[in-house]
């Protein structure tokens, strides 16, 4: 059962890179929680014509 | 263990003649004791209720004797000392008159050593701690060699034996010549480090010697079959192959042991005659028998013979096995534990056990409903086990490991696949022992490596403002939006921005929909934000909600951007002041939070089954389960 113990070293690596890279994106486990979805829309309100004074 | 010195050194050079045996030991046989060598010159067997044993004379030069008894495979050597004044049993003793200087006893000699020396007594000769471990009433059989005494067969006594700590040893003789002490140490075969040894048919490869071994093949006195005996001399009951019958083989004549014996059944798991190797020494398996408990439960004890090493035994239980030796000293006691080789031992269970069925030879004359008082403790994968016999006043210690099936079977090359083991052993390893404890090692350190992470992120993420600006929010005004001045996000990566929405509101509340527009890119993220805060009384001031929310945006890209927000609130509020800020940055726990728990949800799992292993382990046991018993520290072992 060696390999069950490498392969929980690979996902506490795996664990440690994710949560390193999502601090510093900024994207929360709760989404929603203290951060916003990552949705975008290209140019959605330029057509209105609302954003610009 | 038994030890008997029955001597008598008024004369020279009788010698008897002793039935065959397995020694490996003969006349002439050299060893070394302490740092001196010796020469085996004669022995003596001493019998017993239940069986005999040799004492071998051994010359260390300059008129120096010793005495090396060989039982069960092991072997105390003593030399003789005077008796204290105050030793146990002297003070029963009287001076006969002065001019032959002799001592006489007042009772029987039995009388004054059971009652001096009863099982279990502590005694302490030369600043030695001792323990009576053995009481037996003795006889001499016979004797061989050229003792420089004769050594009367038949000569009667009570030989009490005694551990002390670092297989210490010490045998007080009460017979109508007195008390003789003898002080030594008991040793295993290795130890004395034996040089021309006899040969053994069927265990050393060299020609051997026939004469000590003709008679191993004898004959049985209820069917007349022939029952050959695989450690002759050491054997003191078996069974007739042919009809079952259970003798006394401790003499070469065999007589019925018990007339009712019915023809056996006990199959053994490991057939009689049948040899492995285990710790590199190869056994015979010479006899089985089967043991119960009040309870029910029924197991085998296989005995394994090797003429050097002595007997060893391998213990059945639904699948699972032990290999069990005899300790040559006692564990130290302390509380409900025992302490052997430096590991302690917890105590498991206390119990009778009692022989249901025997096959093969024994070292004891076993009898049908035999009952021994059995107290197991243990250190998994090690068991500690008392056996104590009542009607022999005897205590033996043995100390054993726990074997899968699969090194049985490999051992002794058994066809066929070992039986899946049942339930948990009282010193079954526990398969999640050490390996929770390998699994936290780096857990720690992917716990420590994340808060790293976090700090790193807490000192990097500092909020820093980039734009604000305020909403003046009116029910009646028809625009309720606002965008912010063009800000900077500077950089040349993608990174959080935090937004803080904030209004003075009381028992209402205010939501906002928010666009931040990329003017570089004409993207948009949208997202909302409100806030909501309540207050009263209701048996105490109590209140709910903020004034303020923030909102991460994650992922924003540099450039140049506006934020645009659009207000609606409570119909309770007709003009409110809204404000926001969008800052750099962004503080963010939940993260560190999920990972910490991912990276000790497998240890706390494996935890979580230890502890279920353990409390299984536990139902099985007479004790309860003692507090903080699960030390999780054990090495990891083969089970099934």
């Amino acid at each position: 059962m060696k390999w069950l113990g490498w392969l929980y070293r690979v996902y506490l690596i795996a664990l440690c890179v994710v949560c390193a890279y999502a601090n510093r994106k900024g994207w929360s486990v709760f989404d929603g929680l203290d951060s916003v979805p990552g949705g975008t829309t290209r140019g959605a309100y330029i057509s209105h014509g609302t954003l610009h004074k | 263990m038994v030890v008997r010195r029955d001597v008598d050194v008024e004369s020279l050079g009788i010698q008897a003649a002793l039935p065959p045996d397995f020694s490996p030991l003969k006349v002439g046989t050299t060893g070394t004791f302490a740092g001196e060598s010796f020469t085996l010159i004669g022995r003596v067997r001493i019998g017993y209720s239940e069986g005999s044993w040799s004492e071998w004379c051994a010359d260390f030069g300059n008129g120096k004797w010793g005495w090396i008894a060989e039982s069960q495979g092991y072997f105390m050597v003593s030399i003789e000392v005077a008796p204290p004044q105050d030793f146990p049993g002297m003070s029963r003793m009287t001076s006969s008159p002065p001019e032959t200087g002799a001592i006489r006893i007042l009772a029987t000699p039995s009388t004054v050593g059971r009652e001096s020396l009863p099982l279990g007594a502590e005694v302490t000769v030369a600043e030695q701690a001792y323990r009576v471990c053995d009481v037996k009433e003795t006889a001499v059989i016979g004797s061989d060699g050229e003792l420089p005494f004769v050594a009367k067969p038949g000569r009667r006594g009570l030989s009490v034996d005694l551990q002390g700590p670092e297989a210490a040893f010490a045998n007080a003789e009460y017979s109508e010549d007195g008390i003789r002490l003898f002080l030594g140490r008991s040793l295993r075969f290795e130890d004395l480090q034996f040089g021309n040894l006899r040969l053994i048919p069927g265990w050393t490869t060299e020609e051997c010697e026939p004469t000590r071994n003709q008679s191993t093949v004898l004959a049985c006195p209820s069917c007349g079959a022939a029952v050959q005996l695989r450690a002759a001399g050491l054997s003191m009951s078996a069974t007739c192959g042919s009809c079952g019958t259970l003798l006394d083989s401790s003499n070469p004549v065999l007589q019925l042991l018990d007339g009712l014996w019915t023809k056996h059944v006990l199959v053994p798991k490991i057939p009689i005659g049948n040899r492995g190797v285990v710790d590199g020494v190869e056994y015979e398996c010479v006899g089985c028998l089967r043991r119960s408990d009040p309870s029910g439960e029924k197991w085998m004890e296989h005995l394994l013979f090797n003429p050097f090493n002595g007997y060893r035994w391998l213990v059945y239980f639904q699948g699972h096995w032990s290999w069990i030796q005899t300790l040559l000293e006692g564990p130290n006691e302390t509380g409900n534990s025992r302490i052997h080789d430096g590991t302690i031992y917890r105590l498991f269970s206390s119990g009778t056990a009692l022989v249901e069925d025997v096959i093969g030879e024994f070292y004891w004359k076993v009898r049908r409903g035999e009952e021994t008082q059995v107290t197991d403790y243990i250190a998994p994968p090690r068991v500690l086990s008392s056996e104590r016999y009542a009607d022999l006043n005897e205590e033996t210690w043995s100390e054993g490991r726990y074997m899968s099936g699969t090194e049985v079977f490999s051992a002794f090359k058994l066809e066929g696949e070992p039986r899946r083991a049942e339930g948990v052993y009282l010193n079954q390893p526990n398969p999640y022992a050490g390996k929770t404890g390998s699994l936290m090692i780096p857990a720690l350190i992917a716990a420590a490596v994340l808060t790293a992470i976090q700090l790193e992120s807490l000192s990097t993420g500092i909020e820093l403002p980039l734009v604000s600006s305020r909403l003046e929010y009116n029910r009646e005004s028809t625009n309720q939006t606002l965008v912010t001045p063009t800000f900077v996000v500077p950089g040349t990566r993608s990174q959080p921005l935090t937004v803080v929405v904030s209004a003075p509101v009381n028992n209402a509340w205010v939501d906002t929909e928010l666009s931040l527009l990329n003017l570089d890119t004409q993207e948009v993220k949208l997202f909302e934000a409100g806030v909501g805060y309540y207050s009263g009384y209701d048996d105490g001031n109590w209140s709910e909600g903020s004034k303020d929310q923030s909102k991460i945006v994650p992922a924003v890209q540099p450039g140049r951007y506006v934020l645009r927000m659009a207000a609606s609130a409570d119909s309770s509020i007709d003009t409110i002041s809204v404000s926001v800020v969008v800052k750099r940055g962004a503080t963010i726990w939940s993260n560190w939070l999920i990972a910490l728990f991912g990276v000790f949800v497998v240890p706390g799992f494996r935890w979580i089954r230890f502890f279920r292993f353990e409390a299984c382990r536990w139902q099985n046991s007479s004790i309860p389960l003692p507090a903080g018993h699960a030390s999780d520290d054990a090495d990891d072992d083969d089970d099934d």
